[in-house]
């Protein structure tokens, strides 16, 4: 049955050995009123083979990207990952194994967990960097509570340019303690000495890239953090929130090799200027030694965690996604310092080609006329969800509708074009939305 | 033995890895694409070659213990067997390849996968729906509580402000009633092991929103007057949710919704098998009530007129709590899971469960004393306090028994057992896996006793031995380039 060893000679013995007479009895405590009676209303037991089968169609129940030339993006891409990647990380010493309590049996973990929080801060040029969060959206909630209680402060500035669903997600999590956010579309203008921090998107959630020293300039006068939600695959190029005098830079990690995964299990970063790393949530592996002065490590500034400060701890998390920040950091190691510059640059000069054609379409424009990386936002002229569908027919994938989010921009669509798409398939979609649109 | 090289060590000047696909479109000026001072120099990945990072992984796999090395008795976490089937229907691209903004037509297996989930864990826990979004266990009590306070802000009730918490709960239940805005207050755990109602009833009264209770509880044992502690918060105004981290007890026997329960968390990586991944991604799905049904979080799975949709307008939702829908891709596993024993065999995990944990405390609680004389359910909390005439710790003991060739057991949790050694053995081991760890550590009392030198300095086999953690707290060195900075400044 299932994946239960037990023969009937290995149920009686044990049964003996504990002095009782059956199963049934080890549950004696449990109140009769309480106990399942019959079959619970959960379908019957399929063998391996019809289970494989029966998911198999159900998941042909879905268009996925393999049949579907994507341009959609919105924080979740589409990139190359070596193969090596995946081989790499099933391996059952890291699938099946939990978080690292015991060190010395651990140290493989441990070792790429430093090697994770070391790699993101070299794109991030930040100076500490956690484990892993659960995603973009809960690393940026996380941030933003940490800021209040950093600068004891409740204000909360959010630039409407954040990707929507992440701003949702500061409110969820943000109003239980005590906060209040101020959704703006000019956030230096917004921050006053209440403020406990401010948070742009770099880029942006329409891709666009701008000059994030003003902010922090404008922040830190008033004595506000600055949070950036920040594209670990835009910092190949861009110059990093680190240089720049970021607090606290968060974000997804999926781009790094995650599969998209309908949007799970996915990776957030946590990362913070030194003299903020006692007030970061979650897991932090240090290096330290043994008595023989053997280079190993361990988890770290464990006061901080729940398990140990409980209600004063800095966050309630404990499991975050350990595995997916491992494909992230197998990733950029195959990649490494020239092929990670070299994928960046391909995104950002193919989206470029990509929008310069589109706009070459009558009645076709770039939304916002400002600097962008690899995702764009184009006004169509046209009812873009219509538009998306059209092309859908066509195999493609065209972007984001924007109705839905911002109701003024019906018409348009926000795109992102990764060095995975040639520029076959990119003229494919210019040619697709000029039939449409004209 | 010099030590392992860390991928940095290994890096050299020049040397390329993986390349991605080439640009083939007509080029620009970097800076003229993107603004003038925004290009910055290339980030200081390692230049490693492909097989070079094959290697290095796979070593440091080779210094990490999983549940496929051997047996991981680590008690709380139901460390079973991680299904390779679940692996392989989790690596179709017909799944893994969606994108979470795709038109809900082009992702309806996604959505049944949810739906069905949704349903099957709101049967197996005796409650009347569940979401699949919450991404951990801990995220799941939170967002428990986020619904529990919205249920009573919506009766005017918006003043309760107290949470209890037993004397035995894990951190994470304290720490995510902070996290919700309550204030705390923590019940004793009576003679028995079980919730002391007196201290309870101290402790019910009108600020009081929620206790969050662990059935079994952490110390392995059937919360017996759970009815009653049930009727007692719920006659006192305020709601009962269960921690489910222990729900591997009881999947097919009995259900926390028949309990008296309002809501409760369930980990997918716990009782429904899927891996623990070294600390995540895990999937700390709800099950609720009908009453606190309007408040869960957007967007809502529903099926309406046989098509799967994504429901975003619930006026009375807490919001969104995560990037889109959690971590769907454990769900595609649970759901293997689940038809993998079916309605038939769901019941007999917990039987097996409770009759390894069962078997492993008869075998050992002459040495290692059961921190309460009863039946436990699928782990055990034992101690090692007996051994301390001897010197030795319940921290001995674990670290002796990771040369023994076993991962340790939980060991000093809960908190109100002296010397803890919580041991879940979890139905998908063999008698004879049992016996053997249950051998080591009847030897390893033994070697306490002959000579406790062994165990101080254990583990003896491992690639380093004990680590200083007071030195890595006090260093700090978390990244790298500091690694090589404080070097230099001689800290190191």
């Amino acid at each position: 049955m299932g994946y239960i060893p037990h023969t009937d000679a290995d149920r009686s013995e044990m049964l003996k050995t504990i002095g009782v007479s059956s199963i049934e009895e080890l549950f004696h405590e449990v109140p009769a009123s309480l106990r399942v009676e019959g079959d619970l209303n959960v379908p019957e037991a399929l063998d391996e083979y019809s289970l494989v089968k029966e998911l198999r169609a159900i998941g042909a129940k879905n268009t996925a990207l393999s049949s579907l030339v994507n341009f959609l993006g919105a924080g979740i891409y589409e990139h190359y990952v070596p193969s090596l990647v995946m081989q790499l990380v099933t391996r059952g010493e890291f699938l099946t194994a939990y978080t690292p309590y015991q060190p010395e049996a651990s140290q493989g973990y441990l070792q790429t967990i430093y090697e994770f929080q070391s790699l993101i801060c070299k794109i991030t040029g930040m100076e500490v960097a956690n484990a892993s969060m659960y995603d973009g959206a809960t690393a940026f909630a996380e941030a933003c509570i940490m800021a209040s209680g950093v600068t004891n402060r409740t204000r909360i500035v959010l630039s409407d340019s954040i990707h929507p669903h992440y701003r949702s997600c500061v409110e969820t999590f943000s109003e239980p303690a005590d906060c209040t956010t101020s959704v703006s579309n000019d956030p230096i203008a917004d921050i006053d000495h209440e403020t406990a921090c401010v948070a742009v998107q770099y880029p942006d959630f329409f891709g666009r890239v701008k000059d994030l020293k003003p902010l922090v300039e404008a922040a830190h006068r008033h004595g506000a953090l600055v949070v950036v939600v920040a594209d670990p695959v835009a910092l190949g190029v861009l110059v990093p929130p680190g240089q720049l005098g970021v607090d606290v830079v968060v974000g997804e990690a999926q781009a790094l090799g995650v599969p998209m995964g309908f949007g799970g299990p996915l990776v957030g970063y946590f990362c913070v200027k030194r003299e903020l790393v006692r007030a970061i949530p979650g897991r932090i592996v240090g290096r330290t030694q043994d008595k023989d002065g053997r280079r190993g490590f361990v988890m770290t500034l464990r006061t901080r965690e729940q398990d140990i400060r409980r209600e004063k701890a800095t966050s309630n998390i404990c499991t975050n996604q350990a595995l997916m920040a491992l494909v992230a950091t197998i990733w950029m190691c195959s990649l490494g310092k020239q092929g990670f510059r070299k994928l960046s640059e391909t995104c950002i000069q193919k989206a470029h080609y990509a929008q310069r054609e589109l706009c070459r379409i009558p009645g076709v424009k770039l939304l916002f006329d400002e600097p962008f990386a690899y995702e764009f936002a184009i006004d169509l002229g046209h009812d873009a969800d219509r538009v998306r569908d059209q092309l859908l027919k066509q195999g493609i994938l065209a972007g984001l509708p924007l109705g839905e989010y911002y109701p003024e921009l019906k018409n348009s669509m926000l795109i992102a074009v990764t060095e995975v798409r040639t520029k076959h398939e990119i003229d494919d979609l210019v040619a697709a939305v000029a039939r449409v649109v004209n | 033995m010099a030590d392992f090289p860390l991928i940095f060590e290994r890096s050299r000047k020049g040397r390329i890895g993986c390349m991605p696909p080439q640009c083939d479109v007509p080029v620009s000026d970097m800076a003229e694409l993107i603004g003038n001072g925004l290009v910055r120099e290339p980030a200081e990945l390692p230049e490693v070659g492909e097989l070079e990072v094959v290697r290095h992984f796979t070593n440091l796999s080779h210094r990490n213990y999983g549940i496929d090395t051997g047996f991981y008795p680590l008690g709380s976490c139901t460390m079973k067997y991680n299904p390779r089937v679940n692996e392989a229907v989790a690596s179709n691209p017909s799944f893994a390849l969606t994108h979470p903004l795709q038109p809900v037509e082009a992702v309806q297996g996604n959505l049944q996968v949810i739906y069905d989930l949704q349903s099957w864990m709101a049967e197996i826990t005796g409650f009347d729906t569940a979401t699949m979004q919450p991404p951990a266990g801990a995220s799941g009590e939170l967002l428990c509580l986020l619904l529990i306070r919205a249920f009573h802000r919506s009766r005017g009730e918006g003043h309760r402000d107290i949470v209890l918490v037993p004397d035995s709960a894990h951190g994470t239940n304290p720490a995510s009633a902070a996290r919700a805005g309550y204030r705390v207050q923590s019940v004793k755990t009576n003679s028995r092991g079980g919730t002391d109602i007196d201290d309870l009833k101290q402790h019910l009264g009108p600020n009081v929103a929620a206790m969050m209770l662990t059935n079994p509880s952490t110390l392995g044992l059937f919360e017996d007057n759970i009815i009653e502690i049930c009727q007692l918060i719920h006659n006192a105004g305020a709601q009962v949710f269960c921690d489910g981290a222990n729900m591997n007890a009881m999947v097919g026997v009995t259900r926390p919704g028949d309990h008296g329960f309002d809501c409760m968390h369930l980990n997918l990586h716990k009782t429904f098998s899927t891996p623990h991944g070294g600390g995540g991604p895990g999937c700390g799905c709800i099950a609720v009530k009908s009453h606190l049904e309007p408040y869960l979080p957007v967007p809502v799975v529903a099926n309406r007129d046989g098509q799967y949709i994504l429901d975003d307008n619930r006026p009375e939702s807490v919001g969104r709590v995560h990037s889109f829908y959690g971590n769907f891709m454990m769900n595609v596993r649970a759901w293997a899971y689940v038809r993998s024993y079916g309605k038939e065999g769901l019941p007999e995990i917990a039987k097996h469960a409770v009759l390894n944990a069962n078997y492993a405390q008869a075998r050992l609680k002459e040495e290692y004393p059961q921190a309460f004389d009863r039946t436990c359910m699928h782990e055990c909390v034992l101690t090692a306090k007996p051994l301390k005439r001897y010197g030795v710790r319940a921290l001995d003991v674990s670290k002796r028994l990771i040369d023994y060739g076993f991962h340790p057991p939980t060991n000093y949790f809960p908190l109100i057992v002296p010397e803890a050694l919580m041991i879940e053995p979890t139905e998908t081991e063999t008698k004879e896996m049992i016996d053997a760890f249950c051998d080591a550590m009847l030897e390893i009392a033994e070697e306490s006793k002959e000579d406790p030198s062994i165990l101080h300095n254990a583990p003896h086999t491992t690639p380093v031995g004990r680590l200083d953690e007071a030195f890595a707290a006090k260093t700090l060195d978390v990244n790298w380039s500091s690694y090589e900075d404080l070097k230099k400044a001689d800290v190191l």
